[in-house]
């Protein structure tokens, strides 16, 4: 076996090898980076629940009243307060 | 270096890795199924995902009930050592006593509770100083974002995501979702490492009730007041559409999630009831809108062995006036001249005796003895709301019935699923159970019941531009220390629609133990009055051309008397 030829094998033994290894600690390295993003991802999924909640707190009719009455010093639509007009007959409207 | 030397180092590393090729053969093609389980039973986890369960709805698409992460805390006591300082860091965050925390972690077993239910920051919180020993486990949380409002009518969903009592039990199928997996590897760290893609579970479609939040709001909320002003025990405000059946509120004060005693208690509803006699009596022909009955001025032995009294004593009267004023003496005459036979048919015609079918768990069918087996006197006092148990819904869906027409309906409660879109599910068509009355009987009905709150009992229900039709009750409450009638425990109640003219909403107002008025006409009237006013405004409910207040009413008459 020539000399030339024995190196090339080694190198290319050990290239194989090294791209084996690498390409595993690859696949670990992107699987850490996966979960952790998967987690990530929870983590905003729980945190929009979570502010879904807040606004929907914040849209209950109960908290409404509080800062309609307590902030704004509004009150309650009562009889008479809006009063709804007849439409015109349609051959008034037409004339004028 | 000569051949012979490089020869032979090449040799010796080629023997090297030919050792090693092998090796690596050995282990990764023959050894490999083996192998490959191990490392799979050591690194590999699965955890199970909690089920999402669906949102509960109202009408327009307000959030009732929905789900949110939460999760809980459990620790290996025997992996913790330095546990005081844990206790502390644990009490610090989970807002808890650390002396209790410490003595749970002192406990000699291998797994303790520290916390259920923790909420998403703090236990993020947590997580992140990952505390040998403390473990988290994820779950969810039943959060309602308008507070206590409704509870009886949804139910409560206990800690193992099931739903206990009202639509969360009843619904329970359709709300839950299967759950998931999570497959992941973990190495030698602990730490976890992505494994294969996972299909999220899907979350299961929204449930949308017919109920609407600003009116079951509303209702509480005015139901309350008046609980307070009257001192009462409890309440009851259910608002149903008579068209379509559908329940817009029931409320019920004070509120229990694991009971709803509107469809599930039954009580004797006194005066409200004598519409279902009169109506049976109308129907029959057995007597005319006018005939006149003597009231024997408000006390008449009607047997041996009962004499009946009317509040205030009256003589001859017409039927119009026998329903104004609510006298139990005529009601009783009138039902004497319908019979048992018939007038038991009527009440069961108009759902008395039967469960509803309202979609809710527990549901009563109230009490009603068949006529074989009711005493002498049972068809007098049956007349007027004795002798007879009653929910709230049968005695609602029984107004309903006249305000409609004649046709008693299936209260309805669901309107069925969001799609996945987020779009709602319309209006449900009715649901008929069967024709109770004729339309001209149901409309003399609704004639008299207006009369009612025009210048009967019931003017404290008036509406202002509208007109409205209803009965009051006022009953009192069995003993049953002294196996009688109590004379200080009522119920007073009230019950009717709005508009005659084309009825919108039946209102029922159940006021449990007044105190200082017992009188439903002084109890709940007035607070029909409100909830009709409130509608009527919210709504944009047309006003009443016809309709004539109880001054204009007496200024007409005395203008034709002059005439």
């Amino acid at each position: 076996m020539k000399k030339k030829t024995v190196v090339t094998l080694i190198l290319f033994g050990s290239f194989t090898l090294f791209l084996l290894v690498w390409q595993h600690l690859q696949a670990v390295w992107v699987g850490y980076e996966l979960q952790s993003l998967l987690e990530a991802m929870e983590r905003q999924r729980n945190l929009n629940a979570y502010l879904q909640l807040e606004l929907q707190r914040l849209h209950s009719p109960l908290r409404i009243e509080q800062v309609a009455r307590g902030k704004l010093g509004l009150v309650s639509v009562t009889q008479g307060t809006v009063i709804e007009l007849d439409p015109l007959p349609l051959t008034y409207a037409y004339k004028n | 270096m000569d051949g012979a030397r490089l020869h032979g180092l090449a040799a010796a590393i080629l023997f090297s890795f030919l050792v090693l090729t092998l090796r690596l053969l050995h282990l990764q093609i023959l050894q490999h199924p083996k192998l490959a389980s191990l490392t799979t039973q050591q690194l590999k986890r699965q955890s199970e995902l909690p089920s999402q369960r669906a949102a509960i709805l109202d009408r327009n698409g307000h959030v009732l009930a929905r789900s949110i992460p939460a999760w809980s805390c459990y620790a290996h006591p025997e992996k913790i050592r330095d546990k005081k300082s844990v206790a502390y860091l644990l009490a610090d965050l989970l807002q808890k006593d650390a002396s209790s925390i410490l003595q749970t972690l002192q406990e000699k077993k291998p797994f303790v509770w520290i916390a259920r239910d923790v909420d998403y920051p703090s236990a993020e919180r947590l997580q992140k100083l990952r505390i040998a020993g403390i473990e988290w486990m994820p779950q969810v949380r039943r959060v309602h974002p308008n507070g206590r409002l409704a509870q009886n009518l949804l139910g409560q969903v206990g800690m193992d995501g099931y739903g206990l009592s009202g639509v969360e039990q009843r619904f329970n199928k359709i709300l839950q979702g299967k759950g998931g997996k999570r497959k992941f590897f973990l190495d030698a760290n602990g730490k976890s490492i992505y494994l294969e893609a996972q299909e999220p579970d899907p979350e299961p479609p929204e449930l949308v009730l017919t109920m609407d939040r600003n009116i079951q709001y509303t209702a509480e909320k005015m139901l309350q007041r008046q609980l307070e002003k009257f001192q009462a025990a409890g309440g009851e405000v259910l608002i149903q559409d008579p068209k379509s059946g559908e329940i817009l509120a029931m409320a019920h004060l004070p509120s229990n999630p694991l009971q709803n005693p509107p469809t599930q208690l039954a009580y004797e509803p006194g005066s409200t009831f004598k519409t279902i006699t009169l109506a049976a009596a109308l129907e029959e022909r057995r007597i005319g809108l006018d005939d006149h009955f003597f009231c024997e001025n408000g006390l008449w032995a009607a047997t041996p062995s009962l004499t009946l009294r009317d509040p205030d004593p009256h003589g001859r009267l017409s039927v119009a006036d026998i329903v104004g004023k609510s006298s139990n003496i005529c009601m009783a005459k009138i039902a004497e001249r319908l019979g048992k036979e018939k007038l038991y048919w009527y009440v069961r015609a108009f759902g008395f005796g039967n469960k509803t079918a309202i979609p809710l768990p527990g549901e009563s069918p109230g009490v009603l003895r068949v006529p074989s087996a009711w005493s002498q006197v049972s068809l007098y006092t049956l007349s007027f709301g004795q002798e007879v148990g009653v929910t709230s819904i049968q005695l609602l869906s029984a107004y309903s019935a006249i305000a409609n027409g004649g046709v008693l309906l299936e209260p309805q409660l669901l309107r069925g699923q969001a799609d996945p879109g987020g779009n709602l599910p319309g209006p449900l068509p009715p649901r008929p159970v069967r024709r109770v009355l004729s339309k001209k009987t149901a409309l003399e009905i609704a004639k008299l019941l207006e009369g009612v709150v025009q210048e009967g009992t019931g003017t404290k229900a008036q509406v202002a531009g509208y007109r409205v039709a209803g009965k009051t009750g006022t009953a009192q409450k069995f003993d049953s220390r002294s196996n009688g009638y109590s004379p200080e425990r009522f119920v007073a109640s009230f019950c009717g629609f709005f508009p005659v003219s084309d009825p919108r909403f039946t209102v029922l107002v159940v006021l449990d133990e007044p105190q200082g008025s017992i009188w439903g006409s002084q109890v709940a009237a007035p607070l029909f009055s409100e909830i009709a006013s409130y509608l009527a405004t919210s709504q944009a409910i047309p006003a009443d051309r016809e309709w004539v207040s109880r001054g204009q009413k007496r200024a007409s008459h005395a203008a034709e008397k002059v005439d």
